[in-house]
């Protein structure tokens, strides 16, 4: 509802029909709620050059905390302009008010002409302000009408007992908010940044090497404020403020907290590089900003002279950079999961969540089992000719072969098999369209279904280590037991070396 | 009587050759299968920091051309080392996903295992020229899926170089037709019939490994096991295939029958 609008005698909830009686040329939309949500979603993304602490006031507000942020753009006159002129000038009617909470901010830009309010000044006007501005329900605004009180003044002069009494706590919460007596806090959209630099530019700036050029002098602020606090990026986010109101994030993330500039401008360039859609500066970027979403202590920046350790760490920066290319999910590491089910005995974690040391770690409590080589430095089991003991697959002696294949494929691959009932293993299967005569055979070695999962669909499975006549060799399984479940079925899970 | 300076002689031969140059600075580091009789074609062992190609023979064999790539991988590499895996989402639906349950079965640590899993076999061969500039890696494994146009001879001496200057095995695990390439080895890798262990159960694994270039020395054609307890290859003792009759005499059989007695 605009000013015109209003003067033309129009106002929200009349009826289309007496709208076109006072205004004959109304052009009718329908509402898009969807739509503008998403307009002030954007809006929202937009602020960000002003606060890093933005968050959305339903259904057309915007809140910003800016504790802090004024000076940057020189005092809070100055700031209230140029965010009203900027939205102004892309077409937006805005009424903007700064005051001491969100609250009051949100009171006056709404139903006072707007402005700063100085944090002495703002009682005076608040109290002045229409019953209207309480925004609780109808029925309780009618009834502070009806005793004749005209102001949120009159009402705050009131006893509060008695007020509660009568209208219900909403008036004396939205009393003690708008004077800032509980503070409410505010949900900020996105993560409040540990530490963040920005640069506003009078000129946009166009050209991309201008772009990495600043990108390199936030880099060397941001890195230079996170020493001072003792601690290095694990996430940093980058971003770029388009003239035409377009926010664009690029994140880039380290397995290992980054303490330089120049590592992290290799990952956001390889970030960037990669991008599916480029980052397009259109007709400029005004501001760019840099903050570190994430962040670890860093113990010690000492160069080590220990070869291993820096070996170590050449490899997480290769995690780190393949990860920003292809992105994390890409580049995996296995983790062993405790179950005997073999698709589910490890999983591929993002190698950047774990540095190298860390990969280590995790191996002495879950990999050693499994791993061979392990066990038989252990005497005793050297002794006792056992290479490897796992409970999932029991133990496996020296010059057995392998008992797991080195190929899994997810799901399971049907394959058409004859076998001896009931338990024999294949004599020939085929597999996609390939005949293949079975040489060598070993099984069953029978793996139950999880007890602890109530899965109707899962059943026993044999397994059988194949060997066809050309010496290709095969895990097979036959799902089902026969004679006790309907039609067991055989499937092929793995490739063996 | 002209005196010659042979060591300036070799250089000039190496880089003939196509050699690393240095070589007569730092000892170059080499590693050798263990298996002495394809051991004798490698003179002081096969060079480490270089380029080895492995091709699966037909489709079939990509499992085991698979084994015999980490068991080389195993040998070049030291014992506390990642190894770099780049394959193509592809390779995962048709010859299922990496397995690592199996690889601590072949004698490999899983924790070595970095896998990078690649759109497009321009990533696998950009990521695998990023992962050779890191001194700290001990192999890297290249699985692009077919016979990509983007790997020409252009690349392939890009991958040798890099593997060269840092001294990181680079194995490229192919199949389908060879082209053109820089590596310093090709074997041909098919499954042989294995050792049984007895009772009719499949052995070790076995590989039909035929070194079909070699640019530092001759060619040859082994059979050879891996055994995952001492990482070594052996020779398969005896094949299982006159203790069970096969029925079956395609062309592979026959390939291998003659492997065996040449």
């Amino acid at each position: 509802m605009d000013r015109n609008a209003a003067a033309a005698g129009l106002h929200i909830g009349m009826a289309l029909t007496d709208a076109r009686a006072l205004f004959q040329k109304l052009e009718v939309a329908n509402a898009a709620p969807a739509e503008d949500e998403r307009l002030l979603d954007r809006l929202a993304d937009w602020c960000h050059r002003y606060s890093p602490l933005v968050a959305l006031d339903h259904p057309h507000g915007i809140v910003l905390d800016i504790t802090g942020c004024d000076h940057l753009f020189g005092g809070l006159e100055a700031m209230l302009r140029d965010v009203v002129t900027r939205l102004r000038k892309n077409g937006f009617a805005v009424k903007a008010a700064i005051a001491g909470n969100a609250s009051a901010a949100r009171a006056l830009a709404r139903f006072s002409q707007g402005g700063v309010f100085p944090a002495n000044g703002e009682e005076s006007v608040l109290r002045a302000l229409p019953l209207v501005s309480f925004e609780i329900e109808e029925a309780s605004l009618v009834g502070l009408k009806r005793a004749g009180l005209r102001t949120i003044g009159d009402v705050a002069g009131l006893p509060r007992a008695a007020l509660t009494a009568r209208f219900g706590e909403a008036v004396v919460d939205r009393l003690d908010a708008l004077f800032g007596h509980v503070t409410r806090p505010v949900s900020p959209l996105r993560m409040v940044p540990v530490c963040a630099a920005a640069r506003r530019m009078a000129e946009p700036l166009i050209v991309m090497e201008a772009v990495e050029a600043l990108l390199r002098q936030l880099g060397d602020e941001l890195f230079a404020a996170l020493e001072e606090r003792g601690e290095g990026a694990r996430e940093i986010e980058a971003a770029f403020f388009r003239v035409d109101g377009l926010v664009r994030r690029v994140s880039v993330q380290a397995g290992r907290p980054l303490v330089e500039t120049a590592p992290f401008f290799r990952l956001i360039r390889e970030r960037l590089s990669a991008l599916a859609e480029p980052l397009d500066a259109g007709y400029g970027f005004d501001a760019v900003q840099l903050a570190a979403l994430r962040v670890e202590r860093v113990t010690h920046r000492q160069t080590s002279l220990d070869s291993r350790r820096e070996a170590a760490s050449a490899v997480d920066a290769l995690v780190d950079r393949l990860s920003a290319r292809l992105g994390p999910a890409r580049v995996l590491r296995p983790i062993a999961v405790d179950t005997h089910i073999p698709e589910r005995a490890f999983s591929m974690v993002p190698a950047i969540h774990q540095t190298a040391d860390e990969a280590g770690k995790q191996f002495q409590e879950k990999w050693k089992p499994v791993f061979r080589q392990e066990l038989r430095k252990d005497k005793e089991s050297a002794r006792s000719h056992i290479a490897a003991n796992d409970y999932r697959t029991g133990p496996h002696y020296l010059g057995d072969p392998p008992a797991r294949p080195i190929r899994l494929f997810q799901p399971p691959q049907r394959i058409e098999a004859m076998a001896e009932v009931p338990d024999g293993p294949p004599m020939q299967f085929r597999w996609r369209r390939v005949l293949h005569e079975v040489a060598l055979a070993e099984g069953p070695e029978r793996i139950a279904p999880e007890w602890w999962r109530v899965d109707p669909e899962a059943a026993t499975r044999d397994y059988y280590r194949i060997e066809d006549n050309a010496g290709r060799r095969f895990w097979i399984f036959r799902e089902g037991l026969y004679g006790r479940d309907h039609a067991p079925q055989w499937f092929l899970h793995g490739l063996f070396a | 009587m002209c005196t010659v300076d042979l060591s300036a002689l070799r250089r000039a031969v190496a880089a003939i050759d196509g050699k690393d140059s240095r070589e007569d600075g730092a000892r170059r580091s080499v590693f050798t299968l263990g298996f002495a009789e394809a051991d004798r074609v490698f003179a002081g062992g096969l060079p480490r920091g270089a380029l080895h190609e492995i091709f699966a023979a037909e489709a079939g064999d990509a499992g085991a051309a698979m084994g015999f790539a980490l068991a080389l991988a195993l040998r070049a590499s030291d014992a506390d080392r990642p190894v770099v895996w780049l394959e193509e989402d592809v390779a995962v639906g048709e010859s299922g996903g990496l397995y690592p349950q199996g690889f601590a079965a072949l004698g490999f640590n899983p924790q070595r295992l970095l896998v990078v899993r690649c759109p497009s076999a321009r990533d696998v061969l950009r990521g695998a020229s990023d992962a050779l500039e890191v001194a700290g890696v001990g192999a890297v494994v290249i699985a692009p899926w077919g016979a990509p146009k983007c790997l020409d001879l252009t690349v392939s001496r890009r991958l040798l170089l890099a593997a060269q200057a840092a001294d990181v095995p680079a194995l490229l695990l192919r199949h389908g037709p060879a082209g053109g390439s820089a590596a310093l080895t090709r074997w041909r890798v098919a499954a042989a019939p294995s050792h049984s262990s007895g009772a009719r159960a499949p052995g070790l694994p076995a590989f039909d490994a035929e070194l079909s270039r070699n640019r530092q020395g001759t060619t040859g054609h082994w059979i050879m096991e891996w055994n995952s307890d001492e990482n070594i290859f052996r020779p398969v003792e005896a094949f299982s295939g006159a203790v069970v009759p096969a029925p079956f005499h395609g062309p592979a059989a026959a390939r291998k029958s003659m492997a065996q007695g040449g």
